[in-house]
């Protein structure tokens, strides 16, 4: 089962006013709430935890703004797979230690921006050409809200890869997101 | 299902409450009183007496008659915030093998728990008798500033006192639940509980019957016992200046001060002056001396005043933490017996510019709440809800001995939180996962609640592996911390219950002999005067009798809905 976004978890559309989340999130509270649910104590502590979670990003609207970036550009799991076949020798070697480093920046990424990032930048540095790895380095640049340098990322995977308009999309929804 | 009640189980009082029809009852002691004293006195015969008739042996039998026992409770003998503490009590305290404090009545140590089991059993078996049928679950309730071990504690007493504890619910937040808010407007409450031994205060929102706690603070060291010695230091410096006698040495002298102290302290709250007299306190070759002292309330604030400046503090921390400021406040709710103080009364609308909220009785709300979540918890009330935060911040030991913080204090609970952590060298197969409760940047400083070991690692070069470390805050504010290698993939976890010194096997063996302990009811109503845990036939013989005492109550049991409560 794919992880629910925030909104999926509070079962309201994403468009939803704060008033609309905040009455959502109570009446989730009550039907999830340990206190309401003395039988099922290991779900309904989870599940109250994960109201609790979405509500308190989805209430906060800078948190909100950030969210729903993330949400239209998602973290990229997976590191082009064709490239390693043709790779030998220590030019393999460098390659498997960056996509080391990119896929523990990928796992680090949902709970620790800050150490993701550090992972992404490794694995370029021992990679220089990882566009998959610039993209995430981005997206951790824009979690910690340094947007200048999550732009230059951006800009660096559009120079890799000209033709893709993804990544096009993505800066155009950062430029709204900075603007004031 | 079987009746649930709520307790406050404080530091000089408890008090115990239930929901009946949706009416608040606050059930009477033995002795008729609504609350009861928290003292625990063992007399030389091997009987344990508790409540009202214990006070009574403070002056006689100083050494084995315990009270506040609540600042002891999940405490090591040698933490430093006890320093004052121990000086404040004529008991012995003692330390077990592994550090734990515990108390030393003739031959035998007891841990704190213990003691306030013996509280809780007086509570548990009055209101067998008052509601007429056995009682074996409750909610009791603590500071919001209390511990991860002092909240096991107290679960512990409940346990030993033969109680099932469904929840562990925070004072402030219980005085919130009780304090007859209209449910339906959203408001923002400021709750200040000043209590015996305690100082705690909660900002709360509440809306669509949601009390949600959005940060708490405190002092566990800072309540009207610290006001009872403030007096009883200037009465003791008065006598010694007039009579050139050291009362500090007699400790019967030193309780019949603290008893007196305690009634001037109160009397001071209706009165300008209250006057103290102690006949016979001491004597010299002259002959009998008599202590006689006016203590004004003027004086009683300027013994006072650094004590009611440190409660400050704590409501400006909870007020910054809240994001709100003093004038976002809607209402402020007053609980604990020292917020009588008109200085208090007077600090508290300076703070936040208005007047207390109404007809809070300070002594009973907090009991009164523990009910009300007790009958959410049984299901019959099914609009309100209680959302508290964990008043302080969780992580664990990493690299360079820094702590890092997993849950931030003041975050929602029920909580679950996940990180991911590596290993610091090449080819490391164990963990040690050290659980931290605290706020300053060096592990050390802080409290260390827990540890255990994640081991079978695969080798790998450093920071390859990944582990993944879990933290659960419960709704009782009890933690759990589990650690798993998400690189075999295999569910590798270890649960830690940080604990309150106890071992399941204590807890199992003390609640039996509390079983088995002769508890005599020496006072009052005859047909209470047989009554002892454990003996089934009286029991019944004691129901049987009550039911038809109270046979009006009994009928009335009967009906169900407590939906109309406060006619909200």
């Amino acid at each position: 089962m794919s992880e629910q976004n925030f909104y999926e978890i509070l079962e309201v559309y994403p468009a939803a006013s704060k008033e609309e989340i905040e009455t959502a999130f109570r009446m989730l509270l009550y039907k999830y709430h340990p206190d309401h649910n003395s039988e099922r104590e290991e779900w309904s502590h989870v599940m109250t935890a994960k109201v609790v979670d979405a509500y308190q990003c989805l209430s906060d609207p800078e948190r909100r703004k950030l969210y729903n970036f993330l949400i239209y550009s998602p973290l990229k799991k997976k590191a082009g797979d064709r490239k390693f076949m043709f790779f030998q020798g220590k030019q393999k070697e460098q390659w498997q230690a960056a996509l080391l480093r990119f896929n523990a920046g990928v796992v680090l990424f949902p709970r620790q921006k800050a150490k993701a990032g550090a992972k992404f930048k490794e694995a370029i540095h021992l990679w220089p050409k990882f566009p998959e790895a610039l993209y995430n380095l981005g997206l951790c640049l824009i979690e910690l809200k340094k947007y200048d340098e999550a732009r230059s990322y951006f800009n660096q995977v559009k120079n890799l890869n000209p033709k893709e308009h993804e990544i096009r999309r993505t800066l155009r929804r950062l430029d709204e997101l900075t603007k004031k | 299902m079987s009746k649930i009640i709520g307790i406050d189980l404080g530091t000089t009082n408890s008090c115990a409450a239930i929901m009946q029809d949706g009416e608040m009852v606050i059930i009477p002691n033995a002795e008729g009183m609504r609350t009861t004293p928290s003292v625990v006195s063992f007399m030389k015969n091997g009987e344990i007496i508790v409540g009202e008739p214990a006070k009574r042996q403070e002056v006689i039998n100083p050494e084995t008659t315990v009270f506040s026992i609540k600042r002891f409770m999940g405490r090591k003998l040698d933490d430093p915030s006890l320093r004052n503490d121990r000086e404040l009590v004529p008991y012995g305290l003692v330390s077990a093998i592994n550090g734990d404090l515990r108390v030393k009545i003739r031959d035998r140590d007891y841990s704190p728990p213990e003691i306030s089991a013996l509280i809780l059993g007086k509570i548990k078996r009055d209101a067998e008798i008052y509601l007429g049928e056995k009682i074996e679950k409750a909610v009791i309730t603590c500071p919001a500033y209390f511990n991860d071990s002092q909240r096991q504690a107290t679960k512990d007493a409940g346990k030993i006192a033969g109680l099932e504890v469904l929840r562990i619910i925070n004072e402030p937040t219980a005085a919130s639940l009780a304090s007859g808010f209209d449910r339906k407007t959203r408001r923002k409450i400021a709750i200040y509980d000043l209590g015996g031994g305690t100082f705690d205060v909660s900002i709360l929102e509440l809306g669509n019957g949601v009390f949600e706690v959005k940060a708490s603070s405190g002092d566990t060291h800072l309540g009207g016992d610290d006001f009872d010695q403030r007096i009883i230091a200037w009465l003791i410096s008065d006598f010694s200046q007039k009579e050139k006698i050291d009362l500090q040495q007699d400790r019967i002298a030193l309780q019949r001060l603290k008893e007196v102290a305690e009634k001037a302290k109160c009397e001071l709250s209706e009165k300008n002056a209250a006057e103290i007299t102690l006949p016979f306190i001491a004597s010299d070759t002259s002959g009998p001396k008599h202590l006689s002292a006016k203590l004004t309330r003027a004086k009683m604030e300027d013994l006072a005043k650094d004590l009611i400046q440190n409660t400050l503090k704590p409501c400006e921390v909870a007020l910054e933490d809240s994001g709100l400021r003093s004038s976002n406040i809607d209402e402020i709710v007053l609980v604990g017996g020292m917020t009588r103080m008109p200085k208090i009364q007077e600090l508290v609308r300076r703070l936040f510019g208005k007047d207390p909220y109404p007809g809070v009785n300070p002594d009973e709300t907090v009991a009164a709440g523990a009910a009300i979540q007790a009958s959410v918890l049984k299901g019959n009330i099914r609009d309100i809800l209680l959302l508290d935060v964990t008043p302080f911040s969780l992580g664990i030991r990493t690299e360079g001995g820094m702590m890092s913080k997993i849950i931030q204090k003041n975050a929602t609970i029920p909580v679950r939180k996940k990180e991911i952590f590596s290993t610091a060298k090449d080819n490391q197969t164990f963990v040690r996962i050290q659980v931290y409760q605290g706020e300053k940047p060096m592990a050390a400083d802080n409290k260390l609640i827990g540890t255990f070991d994640l081991v079978g690692i695969p080798p790998a070069p450093r920071e390859i592996p990944q582990i993944e470390v879990c933290f659960d805050v419960d709704a009782n504010g009890i933690v759990r911390v589990s650690a798993a290698d998400l690189e075999t993939g295999k569910e590798q976890a270890i649960k830690i219950t940080p604990n309150s010194g106890l071992s399941e096997s204590d807890i199992t063996q003390y609640a039996k002999e509390q079983s088995e302990v002769k508890m005599p009811d020496r006072h009052d109503q005859s047909q209470h005067r047989t009554f002892a845990r454990g003996q089934k036939d009286e029991y019944q013989e004691i129901e049987s009798d009550q039911a038809e005492d109270e046979g009006e109550m009994k009928k009335s049991d009967k009906k169900k809905g407590l939906f109309g409560l406060f006619g909200g």
